[in-house]
């Protein structure tokens, strides 16, 4: 959780100070016979007590000011081994998915990427990475593009069995002028953080399950049913 | 296909909306034959709860038959008859290995909108309730699509009526852990809170793991009457008597229960002080 340039979340909910737990029993109940009760008991409390914690957001990680380092490093505990995410990373299917969202990436040859990331109006930032020699996974982007954008991911074993820890480093310099101003405004105060948070959750939902939960084309009485 | 939706606070419809679809690998559509409500619903439907969408299809208690399967799905097919419960799991995560799954990390697609307001980590996805628990549509409605459908479809047996199984999605259980959470021993008197849906089925639970007594309490004559002939509870109108606590002292003894459910929940009234609200 190192250079962290801010807390402030985006999305829907962010004006919701608390949220109530409906389900409260049922949501372990759920667990249909749970054998670590004492476990489920805590989690509950928890659960429950988070209505103040969330009220507190915003109370936690460092607070930069956007322009500061950018550069985020986020880690993450995902059940396989190390090998197995190494593969999974490398699998060309892999970047596309889990960097959705926040850009559309494509192979381009060997080892290198393709990035863009949408801007208004049909504008558009675009750059390539390559990949560069080095513990775990590193790329970075080839000189004489608009960005700089630099990425490594590291694996080590998580204890007693428990899987790999994955940390992600990634920095994103964005270009200067009124692209590179939007870019900043429309990715909000924690632009890495969000980014690489995201891209590591979803790359863990692919490594354990092979999917990435969706609520895509569901049905809904409305345009987007998401 | 027609569903029921919620279209604003206190206002929900019936209408026609697209039929679900096979989205991922593990998925599975379900032709809903059986769909109940929760007492949980009544939390977003009146707005109590944030974050439903107009539009939303709601409902997450439910049993149906396997319409079509995904190409991951293995332990399911067509043509079988499921109950679901209401939490949408992965089977795979460390969560789920620890059997919390309810606390499952592979299934919310949008944490990131509930991980600031419960305290920095997302709980699994629920059908139809509320985009903070995932945005998934609900099971009100003629199909459903059921994500990781190996884990959360629970085969019913033949001879076990629909209307049997339905409440093993939510009601049953959550009943069920309140019982087992009291660690029930030979002889002890178990006092329940509530004789809805899972007060019921809790005081069913605790005799079922060999409670001596079951007392149920609520105020409203059909309820403690089917608490009396559903569960062999016996029953305590608590406006009809001055003291619950003293009345259930007198029952035991003196002692009082040996374990107590709260089978209320929230936004019920209350004997207690005011609130603000």
């Amino acid at each position: 959780m190192t250079g962290d340039t801010g807390s402030t979340r985006r999305g829907p909910l962010r004006d919701i100070g608390w949220i109530p737990i409906a389900l409260g029993a049922a949501a372990l109940a759920a667990a249909l016979g749970g054998r670590k009760k004492g476990a489920a008991a805590l989690a509950l409390g928890a659960v429950a007590g988070a209505g103040a914690a969330g009220a507190m957001r915003g109370a936690h990680g460092a607070h930069a000011k956007a322009g500061a380092e950018p550069a985020v490093t986020r880690s993450i505990t995902i059940g396989k081994s190390a090998e197995e995410l190494r593969q999974r990373w490398l699998d060309p299917q892999t970047l596309p998915q889990i960097m959705a969202g926040f850009a559309t990436v494509r192979q381009a040859g060997a080892g290198r990427w393709h990035w863009k990331l949408a801007g208004p109006l049909g504008s558009a930032c675009e750059w390539d990475t390559e990949m560069v020699d080095g513990d775990g996974i590193g790329w970075r982007s080839v000189t004489g593009g608009a960005v700089t954008n630099e990425g490594a991911v590291r694996f080590h074993p998580a204890p007693a069995g428990r899987g790999t820890v994955l940390t992600l480093r990634l920095r994103l310099e964005p270009p200067g002028g009124a692209l590179g101003e939007w870019i900043v405004r429309h990715l909000g105060a924690t632009p890495l953080g969000s980014v690489a948070d995201g891209a590591l959750r979803r790359f863990k939902n692919l490594a354990e399950t092979g999917e990435i939960p969706t609520t895509a084309r569901q049905p809904a009485a409305r345009a987007d049913t998401r | 296909m027609r569903a029921l939706y919620w279209n604003g606070v206190n206002d929900l419809r019936v209408g026609t909306v697209k039929d679900p679809e096979i989205v991922n690998p593990h998925d599975a559509i379900l032709r809903v034959s059986l769909s109940t409500t929760c007492g949980s619903d009544l939390h977003f439907i009146d707005g109590y709860i944030p974050s439903m969408k107009a539009g939303d299809v709601i409902g997450h208690e439910f049993m149906g038959v396997i319409e079509e399967v995904g190409s991951a799905v293995k332990r399911v097919a067509k043509g079988d008859r499921v109950v679901v419960p209401s939490f949408i799991v992965c089977g795979q995560c460390w969560y789920c290995q620890q059997s919390l799954y309810s606390l499952c990390d592979n299934t919310h697609p949008k944490p990131e909108l509930q991980e600031p307001l419960l305290g920095g980590y997302p709980t699994a996805g629920i059908y139809g309730y509320t985009h903070a628990f995932g945005g998934y549509a609900g099971a009100h409605a003629q199909y459903v699509r059921v994500p990781f459908a190996d884990n959360d479809c629970f085969k019913v047996p033949d001879g076990v009526a629909d209307e049997t199984a339905l409440f093993l999605s939510d009601a049953a259980p959550t009943g069920y852990m309140g019982a087992d959470f009291c660690d029930i021993q030979p002889g002890d008197t178990v006092a329940v809170w509530g004789c809805g849906g899972v007060g019921l089925m809790a005081q069913q639970s605790a005799r079922l793991m060999g409670a001596e007594r079951v007392i149920g309490i609520d105020r409203f004559p059909e309820r403690l009457r089917m608490a009396r002939e559903h569960a062999g509870s016996e029953t305590i109108d608590y406006t009809q008597v001055d003291s619950v606590l003293d009345t259930l002292k007198e029952m035991t003894g003196g002692r009082g229960p040996d374990a107590c459910i709260d089978a209320v929940g929230m936004e019920a009234h209350g004997t207690g002080p005011p609130t603000t609200s």
